[in-house]
């Protein structure tokens, strides 16, 4: 079943190599460089989307220009608060779950480094 | 402030010293007036005890003789001639005493006034001398005049001795009344004496108390200024703490950015992991070639190189550890170097344009200066997808000064940005090019610890313009701008 993925990655290699793998699997990709992006992005899909989530999963690094990854999906989940969230970061773990308001239920984490089927894997199992 | 603290602590301690001395002294001299008044007071009852002594002497032996010679009259009106005898020899013995202790007392006047003359002492010596001799004299006219009478005894003619019997009631009256007189003035003297100790002790007490209110008041005027001192120490004590706490908050916020840069820096560091993974594993399953995953895997490894250089550059110019070799180089060679450099892996539709003023030689650490124009010329590369990038060169020797600019046709500064735009990981460029965050926060610290300066702005149309401005000749030594840019 092809997955509607939002991105949110500003290391140019590794958005490459997400696009490449996901596509690969039949997922359709959208790439944003930062989390103000990754936001704008989101809402704009928000109003052409008939659907009630515009992206299947919103795959996000935390450390990125301009708005983190934490602030971005608060900013995501006050909007769709059930929207299905995975981080994929190097460090930080802590202070991602630990951001006000977050909700924990909505977001999981994939730890760096980690194999690129792994991610594959854990966006099309849900768990 | 050291000189300061010694300061305060000397004045309390000379302060301290002083009272302690006055208080010293207040007790030496009290216990100096107590010796010596205890002294007087021995030496006073001394003195006059073997003249009372021998006075008392004369006058038991003088009413002893009395009695003899009263004895010998009675004896010689009954006729018991033995008894008369022995009453005589008893009378002559006590005559011998009696001459014997007026020797005694002449001779202890005598020493007196011998020690009068030598401590001219307000003493009454040479008076008990006479007092002796007048005693001597009345003595010897008893006695004669009692062997008169003892030779009319024995011739029989009693009567004859009535005027000389009266003679000798008014020698025994006027020698008692000498000795009387001399005893009555050693009482005078002993009482004088006794009076001027009082009075001295007086004296001494009012000089004690006059010395112990002086220094209780020296005491209350020094601890006045102690206090004063100790107001000063307070604020001394109060000022110091306020610029611990200063520093402190400073240290704090220093190791916080400290904490920072390590964290963002270990963040950069780790970034090019998971690509580089991501690399290994598409080239191994075939989705992209070889070629590519080798060439990202080479971009990341140098990336990770410029990034461990850029941290190492970064300490070292935080610490004021940043060490220069200068020397004098001709700038627009140098600048044509790097720019020739880079020149050949630009995009076709960029340019760079040279517009270099009079070649000079400048006085810089020529791998930093191209350090610098790398890091500029790359910026500005990396912002400008078309278009021009100018290198210009001033050159002011009146001012021992050079001005290098940087203009590019590019994207500019975002306004957020421009502000910290010399700050450590603000600004990263996108896609493969995007650096290490460090830049131009080393190029700032090189150009500083140089003596020059760096700005940025963005230009009215299009793009962004870098000037910085060093010095020709260095004037200063090293040690002094490292120092210079580390404060």
């Amino acid at each position: 079943m092809a997955l509607n993925i939002l991105i949110g990655e500003d290391n140019f290699f590794t958005v490459k190599q997400y696009e490449k793998i996901l596509e690969k699997n039949g997922h359709d990709v959208t790439i944003t460089r930062d989390g103000d992006e990754c936001v704008k992005k989101y809402t704009e899909a928000m109003k052409n989307e008939t659907k009630s989530y515009p992206f299947d999963v919103v795959l996000m690094d935390n450390n990125m220009p301009k708005k983190s990854g934490a602030e971005a999906a608060l900013e995501i989940l006050e909007k769709r608060p059930n929207q299905r969230i995975i981080f994929a970061s190097a460090y930080d773990i802590d202070s991602i779950l630990n951001t006000k308001n977050l909700i924990k239920k909505s977001v999981e984490i994939i730890q760096k480094p980690f194999s690129l089927n792994s991610l594959v894997a854990k966006i099309q199992n849900r768990k | 402030m050291l000189a300061s603290k010694t300061k305060t602590s000397l004045k309390i301690s000379g302060l301290v010293g002083i009272i302690i001395l006055l208080l010293g002294f207040a007790v030496l001299f009290g216990l100096h007036q107590m010796s010596k008044v205890s002294l007087e007071i021995n030496e006073i009852s001394e003195e006059y005890v073997p003249l009372t002594e021998i006075l008392s002497e004369i006058s038991l032996h003088q009413s002893k003789q009395a009695q003899s010679f009263e004895k010998i009259l009675r004896f010689s009106d009954n006729g018991i001639i033995s008894e008369m005898q022995k009453s005589k020899e008893e009378f002559w013995i006590r005559s011998g005493n009696i001459e014997s202790s007026i020797t005694s007392g002449k001779t202890v006047a005598q020493r007196g006034i011998e020690i009068v003359s030598i401590e001219n002492d307000d003493s009454q010596y040479m008076v008990f001398f006479q007092k002796f001799v007048e005693i001597e004299r009345i003595h010897n006219e008893y006695e004669n005049t009692a062997e008169s009478v003892f030779l009319i005894l024995d011739s029989g003619k009693t009567k004859d001795a009535s005027i000389l019997l009266e003679k000798i009631d008014r020698l025994d009256v006027e020698l008692q009344s000498e000795i009387d007189s001399g005893l009555k003035i050693i009482s005078t003297l002993t009482d004088y004496s006794t009076s001027q100790i009082a009075a001295n002790e007086r004296d001494s007490l009012i000089g004690q108390i006059i010395i112990v209110t002086i220094v209780g008041a020296i005491a209350a005027t020094l601890g006045f200024f102690i206090n004063q001192i100790n107001k000063d120490l307070k604020n001394e004590v109060d000022s110091k703490t306020a610029e611990l706490k200063n520093a402190n908050e400073k240290l704090k916020e220093l190791d916080r950015m400290k904490d920072e840069f390590i964290g963002i820096a270990s963040h950069e560091l780790k970034s090019p992991i998971q690509p580089i993974f991501g690399f290994a594993e598409l080239a191994k399953s075939g989705d992209i070639d070889q070629k590519e995953a080798w060439d990202g895997v080479t971009q990341l490894a140098k990336k990770l190189q410029d990034l461990a250089n850029a941290v190492l550059d970064v300490s070292k110019i935080e610490s004021g550890r940043l060490k220069l070799h200068f020397e004098k180089i001709s700038i627009n060679d140098s600048i044509s170097e790097v720019a020739n450099e880079l020149k050949m892996n630009l995009n076709h539709k960029v340019k760079i344009q040279k517009n270099l003023d009079e070649d000079i030689e400048i006085e810089v650490d020529k791998i930093r200066f191209g350090q610098v124009i790398r890091n500029l010329l790359n910026n500005s590369i990396k912002f400008t997808d078309e278009g021009t990038i100018s290198i210009t060169t001033n050159v002011f020797q009146d001012e021992n000064k050079v001005l290098v600019r940087i203009s590019d046709s590019g994207s500019g500064i975002p306004k957020d940005i421009l502000p910290t735009i010399f700050e450590k990981f603000v600004t990263k460029g996108e896609g493969s090019q995007n650096g290490t965050g460090l830049g131009l926060f080393l190029s700032k610290g090189i150009l500083t610890a140089h003596g020059g300066e760096i700005t940025a702005a963005n230009n009215p149309e299009k793009g962004a313009t870098f000037e910085f401005s060093l010095p020709i000749t260095q004037k200063l030594k090293l040690q002094k701008l490292a120092k210079v840019f580390t404060n």
